[in-house]
């Protein structure tokens, strides 16, 4: 084998090895077509070109892209300076609508950053490639640091320029607390006496004798033997007073009689 | 008599590339004498490295953290940003940069040097540009090879050791490395590979007389390269760390 034929081999080597890396890297699709949308965003929370996209958490492309756009404004007349260059594989297209949402999570044991596409409704039609879409902001953890500080800051202002109604509250709760830990230990005392049991134990049990008494209550015989007295009393209502006192008397019953 | 410093065998050099070109059928004799001949010790010795470097990390991570599940995503960083290229480089410090001071020095001693100048030939011309031409071509080539051959070796060795699928392996090398660790591999590799040839040529063309000359010679070569290959590693490590 001459040099030559060496050097040519070695090349070629080293050409494979740039395949194998590359492939390893999956920089290249040699056998993947795909689409390409950009979602536009104020703030990406990290999100960086290379970083994967997600289609209900499948793998199914990258970001291509991070552009600054200082000038563009929504249709809706929105400010949105950041656009993220997406690619995603065909297959998961048709799956993406234009009533899907664009998150930025987090994923992995290094925090590394996905950008998530929910899949829209099949009513919705399809996005179409190239488009810009608004993506859902992720929430700024700076913000929201900065924002209870200052709430603490409010708070701590409040109980400063309040202090004596505040320690007289603070006082007011400490003598419900006492007050609670005595009826608490009432009621623990009351619980634990044999005949507070046996008073509960009995109107547990007149509550159910009742419960059965109205339920027969309800019953045919009982019903229309209370019909019928009601009638005797509407009866008796229209007979004069003289007349029911005589009946007694003939009776032998002596009563006072006042309808 | 044939004096040389390392500043002048620098400048000399560089001037003759300018001045009189490089000669290509030397630099394709040296291709295969310094990098194709290289190819097996090299293949051998970064599989192992690579080998061990996975069974390491896998040992120490299970003994403090209890899980090696990150193992290959360290490594392959490891491997593509450090181990191959530096392994590599000391290896062909070791084989071609001894072979180099060893015939440079002989050269010296037996006055070839002086019989290139009397005829009108460039030395650095000569012997050391063609040699350097080819050890950063190499250095590239055999860098690309190395990193293939380490990344293959640590797939294989996370599958059958650790367990851990190939997908898995794919996956976490995704997450961790970066095409311009790539880059920045192969830089390393020209650089280092580009000293070798100048710190050999050097100790050679200042051999002193006799055998113990040489072998003297061809001793501060291998130390002398692997150190500058060292510490070229770290300042370049710096430099690189600042483009992430």
């Amino acid at each position: 084998m001459t040099s030559q034929t060496k050097v040519a081999l070695l090349f070629l080597l080293a050409t494979l090895s740039v395949v194998v890396f590359v492939s390893f890297l999956g920089q290249f699709a040699f056998f993947g077509s795909y689409k390409r949308v950009v979602v536009a965003y104020n703030f990406v929370g990290g999100l960086e070109q290379g970083s994967h996209v997600r289609l209900m958490g499948v793998k199914v492309g990258k970001v291509e892209k991070v552009e600054f756009r200082p000038d563009y404004k929504s249709e809706a007349g929105e400010e949105v300076k950041l656009h993220i260059h997406i690619k995603v594989s065909e297959k998961a297209w048709p799956v993406i609508r234009e009533d899907s949402d664009y998150f930025i999570n987090m994923a992995g044991i290094i925090g590394e950053k996905y950008l998530e596409i929910s899949p829209g409704g099949s009513a919705s039609p399809q996005v179409t490639p190239g488009t810009i879409v608004r993506g859902t902001d992720p929430p700024r953890v700076d913000q929201l640091i900065s924002q209870g500080y200052a709430l603490a800051g409010k708070i701590l202002s409040v109980v400063e320029d309040n202090e004596s109604s505040v320690t007289s509250t603070i006082g007011s709760i400490s003598d419900l607390v006492v007050g609670l830990n005595k009826v608490l230990g009432t009621i623990d005392k009351i619980s634990q006496n044999k005949e507070y049991t046996g008073l509960v134990t009995q109107i547990s049990t007149l509550s159910r004798e009742m419960t059965v008494l109205l339920k027969d209550a309800n019953k045919g015989d009982i019903k229309s033997m209370l019909i019928s007295m009601r009638d005797l009393l509407k009866k008796l209502e229209k007979i004069e007073e003289k007349e029911i006192r005589s009946f007694l008397q003939e009776e032998g019953i002596k009563a006072r009689v006042s309808l | 008599m044939f004096k040389v410093t390392f500043a002048s065998l620098l400048i000399e050099t560089l001037q003759s590339l300018f001045q009189q070109g490089v000669r290509v059928k030397e630099v394709v004799k040296y291709l295969d004498h310094l990098a194709f001949k290289s190819l097996n010790i090299i293949v051998v010795c970064v599989s192992f490295a690579a080998a061990v470097t996975i069974l390491e990390a896998s040992f120490h991570m299970k003994l403090v953290l209890h899980d090696d599940s990150l193992v290959p995503g360290f490594a392959s960083m490891l491997i593509v940003r450090e181990l191959a290229v530096v392994v590599m480089s000391l290896l062909l410090a070791a084989k071609i940069g001894a072979g180099i001071a060893a015939e440079v020095g002989q050269m010296k001693i037996s006055e070839q040097i002086d019989a290139l100048k009397l005829l009108g030939i460039n030395p650095f011309n000569y012997l050391v540009l063609p040699r350097l031409v080819a050890c950063l071509i190499a250095g590239v080539l055999l860098s690309l090879i190395a990193n293939a051959v380490c990344l293959l070796t640590a797939a294989l060795v996370t599958t059958w050791s650790l367990d851990q699928s190939m997908a898995f392996f794919m996956t976490a090398f995704r997450r961790f490395v970066l095409m311009k660790d790539l880059g920045f591999s192969l830089i390393k590799g020209a650089l280092f590979c580009g000293i070798i040839p100048l710190v050999s040529c050097y100790y050679g063309m200042t051999c002193e007389p006799g055998a113990g000359g040489v072998g003297r010679a061809t001793t501060k070569s291998v130390v002398s390269s692997s150190i500058c290959i060292i510490v070229l590693d770290f300042i370049l490590t710096l430099v690189f760390s600042s483009f992430y």
